[in-house]
């Protein structure tokens, strides 16, 4: 049961901030996030409002479903894609954006610099005394995301998942590229590290974005199983 | 009313199905058993093909409820809901082989989705008739998907016979009969699933029919060539 929930979790990762940068990136990147209940490896093609996530490695264990996510957030809706049965299933991100939007949370740069991937980078950590955790995020400039893949961390981690969410969206906005996140518990144990890496500028086909031919719902996939008679 | 007593019957069912796009053919086994108020052997084939990609055709015969239904349906599929006509024959076939019926009729089903595709309600209204009596059913079936590893299917099935006047059939779901019960289904793999429904059956009309607790398990196998 755990092949594709993990995409789903990894999709959720990748929900989109509202950038609107005069020239945003288009290109693949190699994305890198470990939490407390998985590893991920995966390339993610960003092209305008679609972001598509390809796991390397993750998404195909215990015999189950090979899948992969796509985001449009132009119709705000994530579809997960399963090649092996030839299935997709369409799912709304409303959940997942509305508790980012309205999340409040203080942070502020810690004034450290460092060269992470080839880029220049600054890190941003959380302003608040008051908060158990412990948030790093660091950003470049070199690139204008169109998309804030922070803002689902809260799907394995709630918590850290939602400061580290609000801090991407803000910070997508503003024209920073996310590269390199960690957050900490109480106890100071990382519950989220996620690093970004080979974020490579290229034009995209917008096919890469499409469901493939001859791909069905995963509802009439389902009836077709059960033999659903009306 | 003519309650059967509850005995559990473990069955054999098989069934062969054709569908998918237009021009491809899929087969599929399916194998289970069935638990209700009465002694009935269960048996299912059915044949079908995708004649373009919004009609199919399909042959159904169902050994279940010791009545043999055999139907044969043409569908139309469009935005907004499914169209069919059938024609059927139902035969008695428990304790011993009884009359047999032959019926027309036709259905209308359409689903709204909630949630993305992750749930839907999906309802149908189907109508038969073999020309000496009618009857109208209505389904309504909350379903919930669940992108798991194997994907799963959970909803509930309410069908109710809204109309059954002299209808010579033997179906079981006489006239007043109210159906309530969950159902899901596990995709095991690319081309295994098990399905399994329970539920019961409620006689609103104070008449005889075979109501009472109901379920069933199936193991299906399908194949696209």
């Amino acid at each position: 049961m755990k092949t594709f929930s993990r995409a789903l979790a990894l999709a959720f990762l990748a929900l989109f901030g509202a950038s609107v940068a005069a020239e945003t990136f288009e290109g693949t990147l190699d994305l890198s996030i470990a939490t407390v209940a998985q590893n991920t490896n995966a390339t993610g093609y960003m092209k305008g409002p679609h972001f598509k996530i390809l796991p390397k490695t993750a998404l195909k264990m215990d015999g189950g479903v090979e899948g992969y996510p796509m985001l449009n957030f132009e119709t705000l809706k994530m579809t997960l894609v399963a090649p092996t049965d030839k299935y997709f299933l369409d799912l709304p991100m409303a959940s997942l954006q509305t508790p980012i939007d309205k999340a409040v949370v203080k942070y502020k740069k810690s004034g450290k610099t460092d060269t992470l991937g080839g880029h220049p980078a600054e890190e941003w950590v959380l302003d608040d005394p008051a908060s158990p955790y412990s948030i790093s995020l660091w950003t470049t400039k070199d690139f204008a995301p169109s998309v804030n893949f922070l803002i689902s961390v809260q799907k394995s981690v709630p918590n850290e998942g939602l400061i580290l969410g609000r801090m991407g969206k803000d910070l997508v906005a503003q024209g920073y590229f996310p590269i390199k996140a960690e957050a900490k518990d109480a106890k100071g144990t990382v519950t989220v590290a996620m690093l970004v890496s080979n974020i490579t500028p290229k034009k995209l086909d917008d096919k890469e974005f499409v469901i493939p031919d001859g791909f069905i719902k995963m509802s009439e996939f389902l009836k077709k199983k059960k033999g659903a008679k009306p | 009313m003519n309650r059967r007593s509850l005995l559990g019957l473990l069955a054999l069912a098989l069934s062969l199905g054709l569908a998918g796009s237009a021009g491809a053919l899929d087969a599929g086994i399916d194998a289970g058993a069935q638990w209700n108020s009465g002694p009935w052997p269960l048996l299912a084939v059915s044949l079908g093909q995708s004649l373009t990609d919004d009609v199919y055709l399909s042959i159904d015969a169902n050994e279940s409820l010791a009545v043999l239904d055999a139907r044969a349906t043409a569908s139309w599929t469009t935005t907004l809901a499914t169209v069919g006509a059938q024609v059927g024959w139902e035969q008695t076939t428990y304790p011993a082989v009884g009359t047999g019926r032959l019926d027309v009729g036709g259905y209308v089903s359409a689903s709204l989705p909630l949630m993305g595709d992750l749930a839907e309600v999906a309802t149908s209204l189907q109508y038969k008739t073999d020309l000496v009596g009618h009857s109208l059913t209505v389904k309504i079936s909350p379903t919930l998907y669940l992108p798991l590893a194997n994907p799963v299917m959970v909803g509930l099935v309410v069908a109710q016979n809204l109309v059954t006047s002299g209808y010579s059939g033997t179906s079981w779901t006489g006239p007043g009969a109210l159906s309530v019960g969950p159902q899901a289904t596990i995709s095991l793999a690319s081309e295994w699933a098990v399905s399994a429904s329970a539920g019961y059956a409620f006689d609103l009309s104070g008449g005889s029919f075979l109501g009472g607790p109901y379920g069933n398990a199936k193991l299906s196998w399908s194949h696209g060539f």
